[in-house]
């Protein structure tokens, strides 16, 4: 009887103990000191430090530290997706450094501001508060010019006499000391930035930062002076409550800046790094949606995504969008087998992720967009071009990227050499003469005219469109043991060893080239920044036109399938597809606007444009045979270990295997 | 004395418990789980199809090539390395410094593949281009080289063991010492020899991690192996192809396994 009392004492003992530890409020821990001061920021997924001797590093997200490089003089940091933006004093000269984790000597570009910046922040833009109470937005002047400071205005607020800013996704905070007002303002993808509430007054605040959205209402995070109160702050921006946060900070705590998922604080010293979990916060776990590799901005939404976004909340307050980057396929294999969190939505560019969305249906792990009404009604509306983002004749994956590679004609260098090139209909055949022109035009002249500019990737546009042309991923065929391709393939292998073709260069097109091969937005290719457009020369009357896509598949396992079935539908709406965001990259994907646009195509641009979407493909992509070519083969080609008969060989046995696997 | 033999008896199978029941909960639970798996229609719907994935999967051209491919790569490394280590095990029972020639043979286990394959690589210029020629130097050289003196040390630890009388009979008799270690030593080392087998055999199927580091996931017709074929199906989130090729190769390993068990559980001298 005794033995049965005593345990029942433990047992509610060890209930008592349990409840306190789950209740406990969450604390920030050290994740991060040393003996000297340590200047920080935080980017989308890298944690940055500066010593005082300058030594920049960065922590992963395991808080694996690596030095990146060496800044003398850094003042002030501020981080934002993968780039460090390091202010430093260099001899009366105020220099921003932008530094990335493979950056190991950074570029500095001079300030021009008449004032001391007092601090520094980055979400989208680059706000600097001066010493003069002001806050300013760094423009900067071409890729490497100078910065210049412009004074921030939002409608509705002062811009002045400011102690504190905080930035953080598409939210701007700003705090006045002097007269306790604090202003929340959000920025739109045109970079205007507009106050989400009026101002209210909290007095007495030191440092801010973008807090929790709670109930659809933005919370801020902010630290009092510690001689007049100790704690985190959790500020309600629309009505100025305030009351204690949920977590906790040190005594005296230094500043605050936040990641998605974590605060950071610096200790009263500023040798130790605080940081707490802020999903702790909450005290429950809210239902998540996660986008695995996702192309969609969650943080700085783009038009057509905020108003997706916006659509979605409406039904769907209470559940949070998070991102989540994961390149090992074994592991997104894995978690979409057993139906795990943290993959409801995965985004996929077949040539760089290497699981293949076909793969995916096949095996039913991505659903059949054409069951969800929403979408199936947008689809009626679309014009016939999207073939890349279905399998079997279904539709698979909505658009979040989607060209073909343009081709485009140096119409100068085309007169001087005194050429005409057909804008369609001419053959492979007709370009390899046309290099032969080149080639004479080069030795009689004796200069370096390139006959093609190919930036489309890892493979030459030639290949591309051949694999494209080859491959049929759903029958399971391939024939690269073709004549004809191998004969092309001889005379390409010719060409590039003659110099006449132009590799990846990073500029936009050479004024040497007299084609351009490579990607370019719907908006910059049919307003002919690239000169006009042409169809790429063809093999034969079939010819598919190779594209780049990603698609956005929704995974079958997901436990909140029904939320992100709508999240999809959100972002594929008619307003989205005409949204300037996407139109911009993609083009007019309506048929009622792409009959509108081709009436009124005075330059043809368009026509090429869409003639290629009309016969796109993105299927060519089959893994480990695409990634074999551009390691292995296609180098070894050039460099002539390996014959085109040897490379069309290998490339067909690959491909049966890979196929009838 | 009954008693405390039963007593005895009791303690060993409450030692062994532990070891039983995580074998239980480690293996044979999840295998169930994949067996299970194999005879569901996929891991979305989870329709019931009885064998219908593993009719797909022997009809597969490249399972069967797998398999085949399997069966010549298991023969050519697993008969190799016994030959190897027997030749290895004579020369040790004949040589003057045998811990320090025991620990040079066995060194080879302890690298990791890793660098194992990098310094393969390097030597034999393997790629996913590789010729059949080549690719099999490349393989079978580094499965000789890294197992065949654990075989000979297993080989040796039983030779070890045979009886001086039995060997200085047949000197008498005038079989030669090559005669006499391949007529008397080694058939009174069947158990060992069966072991080695068993071990040699659990390392061939091993031989994926280094087939895969050396030729990729699609090496060249001859060196695909039916883990190939598991490990891209299940990038290819073909789970139920997965399930029911590794049921296959479990059956084939047991088949394999069931070769040379009835060897290692002989008794010593039971030639």
């Amino acid at each position: 009887m005794r033995m049965r009392k005593k345990s029942v004492c433990a047992f509610i003992l060890l209930l008592c103990l349990a409840l306190a530890w789950g209740t406990a409020q969450a604390a920030a821990k050290p994740i991060v000191s040393g003996a000297e001061r340590l200047r920080y920021a935080v980017g989308d997924q890298l944690l940055w430090t500066v010593t005082e001797a300058g030594q920049v590093s960065y922590y992963d997200s395991k808080m694996i530290r690596t030095d990146v490089a060496v800044i003398q003089g850094a003042a002030r940091l501020a981080a934002d997706n993968q780039t460090l933006y390091c202010l430093a004093n260099d001899g009366g000269q105020q220099l921003i450094y932008a530094c990335t984790p493979s950056e190991a000597s950074p570029y500095g570009r001079v300030l021009e501001a008449g004032f001391t910046v007092r601090q520094l922040e980055a979400a989208g833009s680059l706000y600097l508060l001066g010493d003069d109470g002001c806050v300013y937005t760094a423009m900067g002047r071409g890729i490497r010019g100078p910065y210049y400071a412009e004074k921030l205005t939002a409608q509705g607020w002062e811009n002045e006499k400011i102690t504190a800013i905080a930035a953080y996704g598409q939210y701007f905070c700003a705090y006045s000391g002097q007269t306790g007002r604090l202003s929340v303002m959000q920025r739109s993808a045109e970079g205007v930035s507009t106050l989400t509430y009026p101002s209210v007054t909290v007095e007495g605040l030191t440092y801010i930062q973008v807090g929790q959205m709670t109930e659809g209402e933005v919370h801020l995070y902010a630290l009092r002076d510690p001689r007049q109160t100790a704690g985190l702050l959790d500020i309600n921006a629309r009505t100025g409550q305030v009351q204690q946060a949920e977590i906790s900070v040190p005594e005296g705590s230094m500043g605050l800046r936040r990641s998605a998922d974590t605060l950071y604080t610096l200790s009263a010293d500023g040798t130790a790094l605080y940081a707490v979990k802020l999903s702790v916060q909450a005290g429950k776990k809210a239902d998540k949606l996660t986008l695995l590799n996702t192309f969609i901005n969650l943080k700085q939404p783009s038009g057509y995504e905020a108003a997706a976004f916006a659509r979605f909340y409406e039904r769907y307050p209470d559940v949070q969008l998070a991102e989540r980057l994961e390149n090992d396929v074994r592991v997104i294999a894995t978690d979409i087998m057993a139906g795990a969190e943290g993959c409801d939505i995965t985004t996929i560019q077949e040539n760089s992720t290497f699981i293949s969305s076909i793969d995916m249906y096949r095996a039913g792990a991505a659903v059949n967009l054409e069951e969800i009404p929403e979408i199936a009604d947008t689809l009626a509306r679309c014009a016939d071009v999207f073939a890349p983002m279905s399998a079997e004749g279904h539709l698979i994956g909505i658009p979040n990227f989607y060209q073909p590679y343009i081709w485009s004609l140096n119409e100068t260098l085309a007169a001087e050499l005194g050429v005409e090139i057909p804008r369609d209909g001419w053959t492979w055949a007709d370009f390899f003469a046309l290099g032969e022109t080149v080639r004479q035009y080069n030795a009689s002249h004796g200069t370096q005219l390139y006959l093609l500019q190919d930036q489309v990737g890892t493979l030459p546009y030639f290949l591309v469109q051949y694999n494209a042309n080859t491959v049929d991923a759903l029958r399971g065929t391939a024939s690269y043991n073709d004549a004809g391709f191998i004969d092309d393939l001889t005379r390409w292998t010719q060409l590039c060893r003659d110099g006449l073709v132009l590799f990846r260069e990073q500029e936009t097109m050479n004024s040497r080239a007299l084609l351009y091969a490579g990607g370019a937005g719907y908006s910059s290719a049919v307003e002919g920044e690239y000169g006009p457009l042409l169809l790429p020369p063809v093999s034969d009357r079939q010819t598919r036109y190779p594209a780049d896509v990603v698609r956005t598949v929704l995974n079958a396992n997901s436990p909140y399938r029904e939320a992100a079935e709508y999240l999809l539908a959100c972002l594929f709406t008619e307003d989205a597809l005409r949204s300037t965001a996407f139109r911009t990259n993609n083009g007019y994907l309506l048929k009622t606007d792409m009959e509108n646009d081709l009436k009124n195509d005075p330059s043809g641009n368009k026509r090429v444009w869409y003639a290629m979407l009309q016969n796109a493909v993105q299927d060519y992509y089959i893994g480990d045979l695409y990634k074999d070519q551009w390691q292995h083969l296609y180098p070894q080609l050039l460099e002539g270990k390996v014959s085109p008969q040897e490379y069309a060989q290998t490339c067909q046995m690959r491909a049966e295997m890979v196929l009838s696997e | 004395m009954k008693s405390s033999k039963r007593l005895i008896d009791l303690k060993l199978c409450l030692m062994g418990l532990p070891a039983a029941l995580a074998f239980f909960a480690l293996y044979i639970v999840p295998f169930g789980i994949t067996g299970w798996y194999s005879l569901l229609s996929n891991s979305f719907s989870r329709q019931f199809v009885g064998l219908q994935n593993y009719t797909r999967v022997l009809n597969n051209p490249n399972f069967r090539l797998a398999v085949k491919n399997t069966l010549i790569i298991l023969l050519m490394t697993v008969g190799g390395a016994s030959l190897l280590a027997g030749l290895l095990a004579y020369l040790l029972l004949r040589a003057r410094r045998r811990i320090l020639a025991l620990s040079i043979l066995v060194l080879p286990l302890f690298i990791p593949s890793v660098s194992i394959t990098t310094l393969w690589q390097a030597a034999f210029h393997t790629s996913a281009f590789s010729s059949t020629g080549s690719a099999y130097c490349a393989l079978v050289s580094l499965y000789l080289w890294k197992y065949s003196g654990a075989g000979a040390a297993l080989l040796y630890a039983g030779l070890r063991g045979v009886e001086r009388d039995i060997l200085d009979a047949a000197a008498l008799d005038g079989a030669g010492e090559v005669r006499t270690y391949l007529r008397i030593s080694l058939p009174c080392v069947q158990a060992n020899i069966g072991l080695m087998l068993l071990v040699l055999l659990m390392y061939a199927f091993q031989l994926y991690k280094e087939s895969y580091l050396l030729f990729g996931a699609y090496p060249c017709r001859n060196m695909y192996m039916i883990q190939h074929y598991i490990s891209n199906h299940f990038n290819k989130l073909n789970f139920q192809n997965v399930a029911a090729s590794a049921v296959s190769l479990t059956v084939l390993s047991l088949l394999l396994y069931m070769l040379a068990y009835p060897l290692a559980g002989r008794e010593r001298g039971r030639a």
